[in-house]
């Protein structure tokens, strides 16, 4: 099998994350923050250990307990979203938003009163600059689009943040793991991102880095937070302020293991590997005539066939044992500014664990498709 | 050895206080406070020798978080 579904989720996992997250879960596993027991204490030490690991990845200190961990980053940015948003802001958001975060931005015009304005993610400041008005508060923008992988640069977003005294929401889902993302040197107020993606975690784990708490609201969730039990409220204090009942204590310690993992090979060389993959890929879809490309970074390319529908060339890549995905992704705003929100694509993602053969195959398998239904 | 208890409301502040501590190479435990606390058992801390104790402060007073010396 060949997997190029990697925008989706990572496959496969480096060994070593599943044989050490499967040791602690045959040996360590308790219940964190819970008990006084040796399980419950160690499963405690490894999740601390993970949001440390966390703000050393993002070039961040001491600053460990403002990492909260969700089931995913669509949790994550729910949270980030609905807890810490003023109603009857004003929000710029990009053209070229999954779901994730539209959805709960289109929702919160009804249920927080909020506006929002749609800036142009290929002429990001000037768009950005014409919408601001006086009751702007929020830039909420992906880094990387999860269609094309074409990037939205923090450090041009940052600049504006603090040029304009706006709070700086991220959506770090394609682009953390494959570049590095500094928030000492490129402040955001909150990044959201997944554990299983690039950074080769199980799923069910997604984190929020609040890189500045003045931004924090009450929490969307009440429920067991293992301290202050007497008390009716949530704790106020990070992390467990938006950490309710049990969390994901395997998915978390394979989080930890695959940011091990990363720093072991270097963003440097994952990016340097995916970048070759995916040119080296766009190239030789660039001489086949019926194809069309849209762009490619962070080892994400989407194509489509002149008078073929994406899903038949999807599906006649998996007969052939060939996983991609076709459609909309999750994100129709994307579509929408490539032109293909009636077509959809189909997305090729690569990563780390994808070698030069499985670029090969997957450029003789589209091209034997494409003779043969043509 | 006569022992202090310092009680954190959150797990999460007692680990990153333990590993502080251990870094400069104060001896502590991390333990779960008991019920006749104020946190009626719902929250952790760091045992230690009272011969720590002024290592101890200085690092609990550079590390901004709340803290309280419990009887345990």
């Amino acid at each position: 099998m060949i997997y190029l579904d990697n925008a989706a989720t990572s496959f496969p996992k480096p060994n070593e994350v599943i044989y050490k997250t499967v040791d602690f879960i045959k040996n360590s596993c308790g219940n964190p923050g819970r008990s006084s027991h040796s399980l419950s204490i160690k499963t405690s030490e490894k999740i601390y250990e993970t949001r440390e690991n966390i703000c050393k990845l993002l070039g961040i200190k001491d600053k460990s307990e403002n990492v909260v961990f969700t089931q995913n980053t669509t949790y994550a940015l729910n949270f980030a979203l609905k807890c810490c948003i003023k109603s009857g802001s004003h929000i710029l958001i990009s053209d070229i938003e999954h779901n994730s975060v539209a959805r709960p931005i289109f929702a919160m015009k009804n249920t927080h009163g909020i506006s929002y304005d749609i800036f142009d993610s290929s002429d990001v400041v000037n768009s950005i600059e014409k919408l601001i008005n006086k009751n702007t508060k929020y830039i909420v923008s992906t880094l990387s689009s999860n269609v094309t992988g074409f990037e939205i640069p923090l450090p041009i977003l940052s600049k504006l943040a603090q040029k304009h005294s706006l709070f700086l929401i991220v959506d770090a889902s394609q682009e953390i793991g494959h570049k590095e993302i500094n928030l000492k040197k490129t402040p955001c107020d909150i990044l959201c991102a997944p554990g299983h993606k690039s950074l080769f975690g199980f799923q069910g784990c997604g984190f929020i880095v609040f890189n500045n708490t003045e931004i924090l609201g009450a929490p969307l969730i009440e429920g067991g937070s293992g301290n202050e039990s007497i008390s009716k409220n949530m704790p106020q204090h990070l992390p467990e302020r938006y950490e309710a009942g049990t969390l994901p204590s395997p998915s978390i310690v394979s989080l930890n293991e695959g940011i091990n993992f990363l720093n072991q090979v270097t963003i440097s060389e994952i990016y340097r590997h995916i970048n070759k993959l995916t040119s080296e890929l766009y190239a030789r879809f660039s001489e086949i005539r019926d194809i069309n490309l849209y762009g490619f970074d962070n080892g994400i390319l989407s194509i489509n066939v002149d008078k073929m529908d994406s899903n038949f060339l999807a599906e006649k890549l998996d007969e052939l044992n060939i996983c991609t995905r076709s459609g909309l992704h999750c994100a129709p705003m994307a579509h929408k500014v490539l032109g293909t929100l009636n077509s959809g694509t189909l997305r090729i993602s690569f990563s780390y664990m994808n070698t030069y053969d499985d670029v090969d195959k997957v450029y003789y398998a589209v091209k034997s498709i494409i003779n043969s239904y043509k | 050895m006569k022992t202090i208890t310092v009680g954190f409301k959150s797990i999460t502040y007692a680990i990153k206080i333990r590993k502080n501590l251990l870094k400069s190479g104060v001896n502590c435990q991390l333990i779960k406070l008991s019920s006749k606390t104020g946190s009626k058992g719902c929250a952790y801390g760091i045992k230690f020798d009272f011969a720590d104790y002024y290592a101890v402060t200085a690092i609990l007073k550079e590390s901004n978080i709340p803290y309280t010396f419990e009887n345990q």
